[in-house]
Order: structure tokens, then C-alpha cells, then sequence
């Protein structure tokens, strides 16, 4: 039998692993810190959590929102730590990146170097039992002998085998079921998972079974011999030792010191973190998730019935006195890039010749779900009333909020804003609501209109629109970055996962 | 850890349960399995391991049953009683059963060893309120 030893290739893999996991696992953290709670209901109604990290209690005698829910980890466990979701999602996306194409290069000369896969694929029913007996071994505080011709023993063979085709796949497939583009396209892929929160909840005790598993492994090449385990995996042979144990010291410190100067860039360059971050992450983001449109129709029994709300409603007076005569007054002012610039009522938005219903899964960026049936305009409809001009590419929504006026603590300054380009406006359920579940759109919901963008995270479908206006660039308004959120929560512009 | 304690709250009141009476029946079939072979050796120490035995029957059985909560503490002294038996008899011995001082390489024990440190685990983390058991449920505020 051939001795397959410890090529380079399965070094280097491994070392990269470390690396992409651990930035995986802190940003990981970090995005579960913006909703602490894990739920097997879209409806992800208040209470039916069963999993929760954090102490905070949500008033009864007044509105609260999601944001209220929040909690904020330290930067020791989180990646950058504090309210940074937008840097952590960036963070938890790039390495996402580099860790699949570490696994594909690992698993590909797994096979093609010729029989290396034999190391982690049992090719006799042997394994089994021997296992068992691997087991036994260790609970006597023995090492179990390696059988002729493996570089594991059977206990470690099947381990190590779960491991890369079987939690490293499920982490993957997870993941990629709480992406709204991917939800909307294909809604039979979620439900292999149960819906989008059982694909969350899977996802996080997939974590946990990571660390368990980094845990294990660990102590356990300390139990076999730290310095031989470690000569392995330096140097490919048992030899060497010492050299790789000051190596393994130095790789350690290095990594941690890593860690520790990508977390202080992050919150102290955040806008520097953002481009740079999204200069990799955008792109991958775009040519996958880009072109992939909604095609949802929930049935009537799935619609939640406590949606959340997730920002609170605008707090000036003119919206107020539109809100409390019904929106009689609203206009929602279309202009720009266009040839006709158009104002509409709400009542000849409602009477449009095309009325268009449809019940979807609204997936806030913070993780929380609900199903609600949206009835409104076609967007791309209003747009050609108006004709947009040739150079036109996208659409900024105003709206009635103004964030320090409405928000408590609020985490910028102005008015809310969102931009959506042509090829999002022209998706087949890209609407602008005006009722929500058979009844006029609530003011929580963003009365009298919103943006439902049904591929596309909670953020991007602006409540309480006043006016779009089409340009051809967005680098001019608010801090250019796209949106509200993306000026000063460091969003990214694409939000299909 | 302290603040993981206070954050955390798990609200599966009936997988719960069934842990706890899974872990804790499980503690006892290890100890009534391997009385035979203590009664040789010492009988209060297979007597002790009978009595295991059957406390871990009544204290899943009050477990299953819900209120009052006296079960998982009863299994907690089932399950921390022979986790520090076991050490002591091993690291300074038992009376009659000197013979057992230093022999850990002993499957049964290790894995008995894990089972009843996994349950109290559970009762702790029952006992902080970091999660309920049937037929309690959190009542969260809304």
C-alpha cells in the first residue's frame, strides 16, 4: 500500500482553511449579533425563538423595532465587533469566497492526485467497527494504532471525511438558502431545509459543530503528540519537530495578529474597509445572484401575523398630517433623467390599469423573515410613463423619513434614501405597494408607498416613498454610496444575499 | 462566560426534557450493567451502584412528569455522586477497592464519565434558567 503522506497541496489547504474559518466564524458572530434569535418559523413572530443571545426585553406600551433588538458583541468574538453588520457581512462574504475555493482546489487534487482520496473515503466496511474499536481505544486514554497503508486511524478517517464532504457542503447549502434572490427563484430549495429560518438555524448549529470539531481536533493532536502532528503538517513528514513547533507558534501569533489589524482598519477605515472588501465581494455577489428573478407565490395560509418592522415611521409634521387624512394629499413625484417628469396621486396609483398582487418572503439583512402579500404598481410601468432619457441607469427613492427625527438613536444623518438600477426595476415583482395583506399599506410598513424589490434584502424596498428620481449616477447624492444604509452602515449596493 | 449565561436562552422545554431523561437513564444502565462485577469486588460498591440505578429511574421519571423540578436535581446528585466517586476511587481509591487507584484506562468509566457530565451540564444550564424544561416554556415579552 502507498504511503500518501502529507503532500504540499493538502498543507497549504490546510493552512488556508484556518485561516477563511476563523474570519468565518467572528463574522459570523457578528451577523448574529444585528437578531440574536433563532427561530424554525418564517413568521419569526416575537417569542417563538428558540434559541436567543441576549438579555433585552422589548417594551409592551410602545412601538419598537428591530434595530431596538440588536445587541452588540465585542471584537474579540465579532469581526469588526460593536454595530458593524454591513463590515461583518463584507468580512463573512470574502472569506466565504476564498474558503469554497480552498475546499474546490482541495477536493479536486484529492482526486486527481491519484489515491489521495483514499484518505478520507472509506473503501472497505471495515472502517466501522474499527472505529467503534478507535473509540473504546481512546476512552482507555490510549492512542489507537493506525491500521497499514492509511495516514488516520477509523475514527479519524470517518471524522475527517464528515467533515469535508458533509458539514462543509451543508454550511455551504445553508448559507446559500438565506439568500432572497436565490429564495425567490427557486423556493424548493429552501424547503429541502425546512424554510429560511430553519436554513439559519441549521447554519448556526453548523457553527457549532465546527468549533466542536476545531475543539476536538485539536486537543486531540496534542493528546497524539503536538510536535509530531505539527512536523506533518509543516513539513509533510514526522521529522523536524521542534522547527515545527516554533513555526506553528509563529503561524499562530501571525494569524491572531491579523485578526487584530483587519478588525482595527475596520472600525477605524470603515468607508476604506467597505471598497476594498466590496471590490471582491460585489462582483462574485453580482455575476451569481444578479440576473436571478423572483418567481414566489406563497400560499395565503403561509402570510406571518406579526411581521416586524424594521425602522420607525417618519416623524414630520407633513407626513403626519397626510397620514392622519388618509394620504388624500400624497404626490410621488417622478423626475430626473426623463422626458416627462409625472407626479402621481396615491388614488391614480391605485387605479392603474395594472394592478399586480403577490405574497413573498420579506428577508430583513438582520436575518428575521416574514410572508405578506404586497398589491401594486409594476415599477418599470410608472418609469416608461415618464420616458426615461437614454443615459438614465438608476432609481433614487426619497422618502418622507428623516432619520435623527424618527430614530431614537439614530445611525446617520438625512433623509432615508435607496437606489435600485434599470435591471432590478424591471424584475417581474419589482412593485410599488401600496397595500399590504388585502388593506391599505400600515404606517409601519411605510405608508402610502414602498418599494418591493423581491429578490433583494429588506433594506433596499424603501418605505414611505415621496419621489423617485432617475439619474445616471448616484455618486452626488447623500455620501455616494448607493443608499442610506450604504452611506452610513456600510451596506453593500447588492443585497441578493 | 458569565455574560454567555445571561445571554443565552434556550427555549426547547421538550428536547430538553428528553435529554435529560435519555442522559440520566443512561447513567443508570451503565451503573445496574456494571453492579454484577462491583459486588464481587465490594458489595456496598455494587449496592451503591444499584441504588444508581434506581434513583435515576425515579428521577427520569420525575423528570418525564414535569413538576416538581426536585428530579433533575435528584439526577444531579445521581450523576455528580458517581462522576466524583469515580474520580476518587481512582486518583486515592475506595475501601475494598484499592485495586481500581490509577486504572483509567477504563472504557466504561470514561464514557460514564461524558454521559453524566453531559447531564449536568443540562442541569445546570436547567437549574441558571439558561433553558426550561417541560412543562415550562419562556414567556417572553411581546
Amino acid at each position: 500500500m502507498e504511503d500518501l503522506g502529507f503532500p504540499w497541496w493538502l498543507r497549504g489547504t490546510h493552512l488556508l482553511n484556518i485561516i477563511f474559518l476563523s474570519f468565518l466564524i467572528r463574522s459570523g458572530i457578528q451577523i448574529l449579533a444585528s437578531h440574536p434569535k433563532l427561530y424554525w418559523n418564517d413568521a419569526c413572530k416575537h417569542g417563538s425563538e428558540w434559541l436567543s443571545f441576549t438579555t433585552k426585553e422589548m417594551p409592551k406600551d410602545k412601538l419598537w423595532t428591530s434595530q431596538d433588538e440588536e445587541e452588540y458583541y465585542n471584537s474579540v468574538v465579532a469581526i469588526p465587533g460593536g454595530d458593524s453588520l454591513g463590515p461583518g457581512r463584507q468580512w463573512h462574504f470574502l472569506n466565504v469566497i476564498g474558503w469554497i475555493l480552498t475546499g474546490v482546489v482541495y477536493v479536486a487534487l484529492l482526486f486527481l492526485d491519484w489515491p489521495q482520496w483514499t484518505r478520507l473515503v472509506p473503501t472497505s466496511w471495515e472502517v466501522i467497527p474499527g472505529a467503534f474499536q478507535n473509540f473504546v481505544t481512546y476512552l482507555s486514554f490510549q492512542i489507537p494504532p493506525i491500521p497499514p497503508g492509511e495516514e488516520y486511524n477509523y475514527l479519524q478517517k470517518l471524522t475527517y471525511g464528515a467533515v469535508v464532504f458533509l458539514l462543509a457542503p451543508f454550511q455551504i447549502l445553508t448559507g446559500a438558502a438565506m439568500s432572497p434572490a436565490l429564495s425567490a427563484r427557486y423556493p424548493w430549495y429552501i424547503k429541502l431545509f425546512g424554510r429560511h429560518q430553519s436554513a439559519r438555524s441549521l447554519h448556526f448549529l453548523g457553527l457549532v459543530a465546527w468549533i466542536s470539531f476545531v475543539a476536538i481536533h485539536v486537543f486531540m493532536v496534542v493528546v497524539h503528540g503536538f510536535g509530531k502532528e505539527m512536523a506533518k503538517m509543516v513539513f509533510g513528514t514526522e521529522e523536524h519537530a521542534e522547527a515545527a513547533i516554533v513555526i506553528t507558534i509563529a503561524s499562530i501569533v501571525a494569524l491572531v495578529a491579523l485578526h487584530i489589524v483587519t478588525t482595527k482598519f475596520s472600525l477605524n477605515y470603515p468607508r476604506r474597509a467597505q471598497h476594498a472588501l466590496l471590490a471582491v465581494v460585489s462582483p462574485v455577489r453580482r455575476s451569481l445572484l444578479r440576473r436571478v428573478t423572483s418567481a414566489q407565490n406563497y400560499d395565503i395560509t403561509d402570510i406571518s401575523p406579526q411581521p416586524r418592522v424594521n425602522g420607525r415611521p417618519p416623524a414630520g409634521e407633513e407626513y403626519k398630517r397626510m397620514a392622519e387624512n388618509g394620504f388624500e394629499e400624497y404626490r410621488l413625484d417622478v423626475y430626473g433623467l426623463v422626458e416627462k417628469p409625472r407626479s402621481f396621486s396615491l388614488e391614480e396609483l391605485r387605479t392603474f390599469p395594472s394592478v399586480q398582487t403577490q405574497r413573498t418572503l420579506h428577508h430583513c439583512i438582520q436575518g428575521w423573515t416574514y410572508v405578506a402579500e404586497w398589491t401594486g404598481v409594476p415599477l418599470h410601468q410608472i418609469i416608461e410613463l415618464c420616458e426615461p432619457k437614454p443615459e438614465a441607469r438608476y432609481l433614487v427613492f426619497r422618502t418622507f423619513q428623516n432619520v435623527p427625527e424618527s430614530e431614537p438613536e439614530p445611525k446617520g444623518p438625512g433623509n432615508f434614501y435607496g437606489t435600485i438600477d434599470f435591471e432590478l426595476m424591471n424584475h417581474p415583482q419589482t412593485i410599488l405597494a401600496y397595500e399590504m395583506n388585502g388593506e391599505s399599506l400600515p404606517v409601519e410598513h411605510g405608508a402610502p408607498i414602498r418599494l418591493r424589490v423581491e429578490t433583494q434584502l429588506g433594506f433596499k424596498m424603501v418605505k414611505w416613498v415621496c419621489a423617485i428620481e432617475v439619474v445616471e449616477d448616484y455618486s452626488h447624492i447623500g455620501k455616494g454610496q448607493g443608499g442610506w444604509r450604504e452611506d452610513n452602515q456600510y451596506y453593500g449596493t447588492g443585497a441578493g444575499i | 462566560m458569565l455574560y454567555f449565561l445571561r445571554t443565552t436562552a434556550l427555549n426547547l422545554p421538550q428536547l430538553t426534557k428528553a435529554a435529560g431523561i435519555l442522559l440520566i437513564l443512561a447513567i443508570g444502565a451503565i451503573h445496574l450493567y456494571l453492579a454484577p462485577m462491583h459486588f464481587e469486588a465490594a458489595t456496598y460498591i455494587g449496592v451503591a451502584f444499584v441504588i444508581n440505578f434506581v434513583a435515576a429511574l425515579v428521577a427520569a421519571l420525575s423528570i418525564y412528569r414535569g413538576a416538581p423540578n426536585w428530579g433533575w436535581l435528584l439526577g444531579a446528585y445521581v450523576a455528580g455522586g458517581a462522576f466524583v466517586a469515580y474520580l476518587v476511587s481512582r486518583a486515592v481509591g475506595l475501601a475494598g477497592f484499592e485495586e481500581a487507584v490509577g486504572n483509567w484506562a477504563n472504557p466504561w468509566g470514561s464514557f460514564a464519565l461524558i454521559v453524566e457530565g453531559l447531564y449536568l451540564a443540562g442541569y445546570f444550564s436547567v437549574a441558571t434558567g439558561v433553558a426550561v424544561a417541560a412543562p415550562e416554556k419562556r414567556d417572553w415579552h411581546s
